[in-house]
């Protein structure tokens, strides 16, 4: 269907369609039709900016509101279809019906229409730098996809793609037929990923897809398109002709390009008249936007009272309405989710109620939240409300930077000013606070997270987050009547007839309760953990190969090394001095990573302990007591002896890991290099840790390793054992010897080559 | 001295986290600094939990996260507009990571037990070498934390060890710095350090670290690690007798009285470069990094930049070197991140990375951990650039012209003073106030420098700097109204 040529029947035919199936094909401005909350001027200055007639027409006054720019074009050859592109500039209306880009050759023959645009559409595709749009080869999932076109609020503008134009049951929904031939899933979603970057008018927000969110999204909205997007060829002689082209007609008036002309400017604003030009029912020679009976109706009444300066509500009213805020936020009497919508909105807590479901409330938004926090959800991408599945997205600062500071203008609550708490009650207040939100006091933690935390109950806002999020001025008479201020709200009323139900906290009194939990939120990070919410240790999982961590151990010491196999027998090694200082079968570590300390690890069954100290001498040794680890007490808590075993010759080296993630410890004792690993060894059900020693040697040598101390049995020839451990020694020459308190100590001299010996001996817990 | 209770209250305030205390409100200024300075969040993916404590950009522009849980993750695309990285899990199991620099394939992890050289031999992206460079101290405490450095041009590292529980020197050499050399030896190279949470070169490339308010610390600061110096807590005396490089322990300070005096008679005491007033400029400044971007964040080029982890913020500071002593200024420059901020990192792209978490201590901002990027708009923000002395009083550099009617006139400079006692109570107030007056104002022909001749300028104070009434070309004050100088010495021999 060409339009231009076929006009006076194809617009009776529009027509008539259009009182049949209400078929909406005039360009889409999102909630300006069948919301009353605009008149209908205001719906037509909405109309004049979203249209950006200011970029041809000068205006008296800037409207803030007003788009100042179409999409961006540089990199549009890589990103749309070169065929839909041609039909779209052919003629817009046809190849998308509810564009906002009108079609400007309307003047012109079938046949020069036709040139026109396959000379534009190669001077487009000749823009913008080789892969310069990312092109994105994992595939998506168009069922993941699919949930995401219905939660994240895709929804709220768009009729799902398969349902083909909006029709009257969800009028004002954004066809999205035209998209599987528009775009092929990489470009489309790269765009989705960061639409602003093309389109820096935010009319199209950014959802902080990921990237394989977007792909997601992407290969849902293609519906099964393989075809790619082909880098386009050039042509010399055509790119020139779009060239010219595409300044003749203006287009640079929307689309700023580098190196163009400026752009030319048409009648100012306030000679403009309805039923004129670009608004007469069939525009001749001027762009034509294909605009309905109401808009023309609008932006017409808009024309004949000319600008006025608005009051700050209505501006946000004005702003709310233009970006289609109203879709899915309520504020006073307008807006919020129409039934469908409601419908399609998913939560993550569905026990907290609508109010965890929806997105909030906009009414009295500037009285209850502090600007910073309105700067970070609108702009930054920050939220509070991680469970309701519908997101925020951000329409670009420098879009919508001017509402925060009219919120905060328009909304205004009674002032709420906590009197200074002297020094002393300070502590008083801070416990009361702590007090009251825990399980012990009101119980918020029962529905609230409190620091990422959760008490096991409801995962509602974050308690913390509230006096960064809030003012006071809020705060308080919500606290006092949450449901005044948000009927149906979950929470209840704490607090009837201004008193408190726990009397023995600040005499039950409210304003100076609900004074104590601001000053203990206050403290952020610093506000203890309340009653109710826990703190529990990470357990650290072996997966298939073995798992190496380091950490201080009452196991190991501080310079302790934890080393983790899938056979379920685990050891740790005390870097300080050499030793395989413990071992234990089942479940491998919990790490401490909450709080200061750095992520001191414990054995999550009980370990067998091995002696701590360091476990070679030289050979004239013999007959001294074995050197032992200096103790630290209460009393003399100054390491007495800081170079141990430094001075007795030991230098730790470090460790490298095998293809299985098992490592290989190397140390020094004096000359001697040694390598120290130990693997499992599963025999006839019994679990094993066998430890080899390969120690080089520079000369043919003797060192003596204490392998074992403790009350030690000799079970047999080379096989020793404690009560909680034996050990059988596969090389070398044992010796018993009595130790120290009573203890047996097993010596084994080790006869060392020159070069490489090794020595093998195989650990079994016997619990 | 007269004793002060103040004191008191605010003993061992680390020790006992359940009750934590007021974190201290921010400047103020966050919705005027986003015009110049935006924060954007570098998001994380769900399952894992980046603590960075730690950074290094390798020469192939990823940028390698040195975590407190020990981890390493190589990350790409931080600097995209819209960031989405990857994050690559390179090492693991490390015990709390505050130190790496990079060199020859290899990365040089400073974490608590040791500093270690890790490698990946096979080339199948995941370390499996990790080779004990140094642990030439002792380990016995939780507490004690170890910071890293990058390589001087020498090749060498530097490590500063906090000390036992924050108030002992229970273990070898807690408390001093370390000099690791190339060939691998450990070096004791300074005692007196207290809690110190970042090491590395000042914009002059002289070593420095940050130490945290405490005992012999009124307030943080940056100071000058001066090879064979003293750094004011005495504790660590203990181990001079281990460290044969170095003559015998100083004499031991005098508590009480003010650094100017004491350094005179401790000859090895070296004083606090940058003093940040407590609270009105950090509670618990962390790691620094020089700005050597050529421009690309904006007017501060060779500047230091500073975290917060207490109050999630960054500043600025400025050194200089006066009579062959290191003094200087710290400024305001952002407020308002999400997590307490261990360490900063410049990427490829001239923004700068900030990390942290907000795990043990208070913290304005309230997530657990965050990484988050600053980039420059492009908008000149009005700033004092830089204060310095002269040998008559301050020159002032601004980043734009100054209006000369507001930058003429010496009352639109207030300035104040003070200083710390020197002793071994827990922080300590501001004393000794003063009110210097400013005799004349000279602005330079581009509006750009003013030079302050100001009456008697004391050696030991920080002069404390509020031009709020100053105004630029369009009318605007200054984004930050102070500034901080600490006057060590002052030129000319006064």
């Amino acid at each position: 269907m060409k339009r231009g040529s076929f006009r006076p029947a194809c617009c009776c035919f529009i027509l008539w369609l259009a009182l049949v199936c209400k078929l909406d094909a005039a360009p889409k401005v999102h909630g300006i039709e069948g919301t009353p909350s605009l008149s209908l001027k205001e719906a037509g200055e909405v109309l004049v900016g979203e249209l950006q007639c200011s970029n041809c027409h000068e205006g008296e006054r800037d409207d803030p509101l007003a788009r100042k720019r179409g999409p961006n074009l540089r990199e549009v050859g890589r990103r749309l279809d070169p065929g839909y592109l041609l039909e779209f500039l052919t003629n817009p209306h046809d190849a998308h019906g509810e564009t906002k880009m009108p079609d400007l050759m309307g003047s012109m023959s079938a046949g020069q229409r036709k040139d026109s645009a396959s000379a534009l559409s190669a001077f487009l595709r000749s823009l913008g730098k080789e892969k310069s749009f990312p092109q994105w080869e994992e595939q998506g999932n168009s069922k993941r996809g699919k949930v995401l076109f219905e939660e994240v609020g895709c929804m709220a503008c768009h009729a799902a793609p398969s349902e083909g134009p909006a029709r009257e049951s969800e009028a004002g929904l954004g066809s999205l037929v035209h998209v599987a031939g528009k775009y092929d899933r990489p470009s489309l979603a790269g765009f989705l990923h960061e639409p602003l970057r093309v389109r820096k008018s935010g009319r199209m927000p950014d959802f902080h897809l990921t990237r394989s969110e977007a792909n997601d999204l992407a290969e849902y909205l293609v519906r099964g398109r393989q075809a790619k997007i082909d880098p386009p060829k050039i042509v010399a002689e055509k790119i020139e002709k779009g060239r010219v082209l595409f300044g003749q007609l203006n287009c640079v008036a929307c689309h700023s390009l580098e190196g163009m002309p400026a752009s030319k400017p048409a009648l100012p604003m306030k000679n403009l008249r309805k039923d004129r030009g670009c608004l007469s029912e069939k525009p001749q020679g001027v762009p034509d936007y294909g605009l309905s009976g109401f808009q023309r109706k609008a932006i017409g009444q808009a024309l004949a009272e000319g600008p006025e300066s608005y009051p700050p509500e209505r501006m946000i009213k004005r702003a709310l309405t233009a970006f289609n805020c109203i879709a899915c936020h309520e504020r006073d009497d307008y807006g919020g989710p129409s039934v469908k919508l409601k419908s399609s909105m998913k939560s993550s807590q569905e026990g907290l109620g609508d109010h965890g479901r929806f997105p909030p409330s906009l009414s009295l938004v500037g009285a209850k939240l502090k600007p910073g926090w309105i700067n970070k959800v609108m702009f930054d991408g920050d939220s509070a409300r991680p469970y309701v599945h519908t997101r925020m997205p951000s329409f670009g600062e420098q879009n919508l930077g001017f509402l925060p500071a009219l919120f905060s203008q328009v909304d205004q609550l009674p002032e709420v000013k906590f009197p200074e708490i002297p020094r002393k009650k300070r502590g008083e207040m801070r416990s009361a606070g702590h007090k009251l939100v825990g399980d012990k006091g009101l119980n918020c933690v029962a529905c609230h997270v409190f620091n990422g935390k959760v008490a096991g109950g409801f995962k509602g806002l974050d308690l913390l987050a509230s006096y960064d999020r809030l003012n006071p001025d809020w705060f308080v008479p919500f606290m006092l009547n949450p449901a005044k201020f948000r009927p149906g709200i979950v929470m209840p009323i704490y607090w009837s007839n201004g008193k408190g139900a726990h009397e023995d906290i600040l005499d039950g009194n409210a304003s100076a309760q609900l004074h104590a939990i601001w000053h203990y939120l206050s403290y952020g990070q610093g506000a203890p953990t309340p009653s109710g919410i826990g703190n529990p240790g990470t357990n650290l999982e072996v997966a298939d190969r073995a798992r190496v961590y380091r950490g201080r151990s009452r196991v190991a010491g501080y310079r302790g090394i934890s080393v983790g196999f899938p056979e379920g027998i685990h050891y740790a090694f005390n870097a300080e001095t050499g030793a395989l200082s413990a071992l234990w079968k089942g479940e491998f570590v919990s790490v401490g990573w909450g709080g200061q300390g750095a992520g001191n690890f414990n054995p999550r069954s009980r370990s067998v302990q091995l002696s701590q100290d360091f476990a070679f001498q030289p050979v004239n040794q013999r007959g001294k007591p074995w050197p032992i680890l200096p103790k630290m007490t209460k009393e003399n808590p100054v390491n007495p002896d800081p170079l141990y075993p430094k001075n007795l010759g030991y230098r730790f080296r470090g460790y490298s890991l095998d293809d299985h993630g098992v490592p290989t410890f190397s140390y020094e004792f004096g000359e001697l290099a040694v390598e120290d690993f130990s693997r499992p060894q599963t025999r006839a059900e019994v679990h094993l840790l066998r430890r080899t020693l390969r120690i080089t040697s520079p000369a043919q040598d003797s060192v003596l390793f204490r392998a074992l101390v403790g009350k030690i049995e000799r079970e047999k020839e080379g096989i020793f054992a404690t009560p909680e451990l034996r050990l059988k020694i596969l090389d070398g020459q044992p010796r018993l010897r009595e130790g120290r308190e009573g203890n047996v100590e097993l010596i084994i001299e080790l006869s060392l080559k020159k070069g490489k010996s090794e020595f093998v001996f195989d650990y079994e817990a016997l619990r | 001295m007269k004793p002060c209770a103040k004191i008191l209250l605010c003993l061992f305030p680390f020790l006992s986290p359940v009750w934590g205390e007021e974190v201290g409100e921010w400047w103020g200024t966050a919705e005027r600094e986003r015009a110049y300075y935006r924060i954007t969040e570098i998001p994380i993916p769900k399952d894992l939990v980046i603590e960075s404590g730690a950074f290094v950009t390798l020469p192939d522009g990823r940028i390698a996260i040195g975590t407190r849980r020990g981890d390493v993750f190589l990350s790409s695309g931080i600097d995209r507009r819209k960031p989405r990285p990857t994050f690559e899990l390179f090492a693991s199991g490390l015990d709390e990571i505050f130190g790496l620099a990079y060199k020859d394939d290899a990365f040089y992890v400073t974490h608590s037990c040791e500093l270690t050289r890790v490698t990946d031999r096979n080339g199948d992206g995941r370390a499996d070498k990790f080779e004990t460079i140094s642990d030439g101290w002792g380990y016995g405490n939780y507490h004690e934390y170890a910071f890293g450095s990058k390589f001087d041009p020498k090749g060498n590292l530097y490590v500063a060890l906090g000390l036992s529980n924050s108030y002992h020197s229970r273990a070898l050499f807690r408390g001093w710095a370390m000099k690791i050399t190339p060939d691998g030896k450990t070096i004791p190279i300074a005692s007196g350090l207290r809690s110190p949470g970042g090491i590395g070169p000042n914009e002059h490339g002289a070593l420095f670290y940050i130490e945290s308010q405490g005992p012999w610390n009124s307030s943080c600061s940056l100071k000058f690690l001066k090879e064979g110096g003293f750094m004011g807590h005495p504790v660590s005396f203990n181990w001079y007798e281990y460290a044969k490089n170095l003559k015998g322990p100083p004499k031991n300070p005098e508590s009480g009285g003010r650094i100017v005096t004491e350094k005179k008679k401790v000859k090895e005491l070296v004083p606090y470069a940058v003093i940040f007033p407590y609270i009105r400029m950090g509670r618990s400044i962390s790691g620094f990094v020089v700005n050597r971007t050529k421009g690309k964040f904006g007017p501060f080029e060779n500047q230091i930049f500073i975290g917060d982890y207490t109050q999630s913020i960054v500043m600025r500071a400025t050194t200089e070197k006066i009579n062959g002593v290191w003094q200087g200024a710290c400024y305001p420059f952002r407020e308002g991140f999400s997590t307490g901020i261990l360490n900063l990192q410049f990427t490829p792209e001239g923004n700068l990375l900030s990390g942290g978490t907000n795990r043990g201590w208070p913290v304005r901002g309230r997530k657990s951990f965050a990484l988050e990027r600053i980039d420059w708009t492009g908008k000149m923000p009005f700033e004092i650039k830089q204060v310095s002395i002269t040998p008559e009083g301050f020159s002032i550099a601004f980043t734009k012209p100054v209006n000369r009617s507001s930058g003429k006139d010496p009352k639109n400079y207030r300035l104040s003073t003070f200083t710390h006692i020197y002793h071994g109570g827990y922080g300590g107030p501001e004393v000794d106030q003063t009110a210097p007056v400013i005799k004349s104002v000279t602005l330079s022909k581009d509006g750009k420098l003013a030079n302050l001749k100001v009456s008697d300028v004391v050696a030991g104070h920080v002069y404390e700097f509020d031009l709020n009434a100053l105004r630029d070309l369009e009318e605007d004050s200054l984004l930050h109204r102070h500034a901080y100088y600490t006057v060590n010495e002052i030129p000319g021999g006064k």
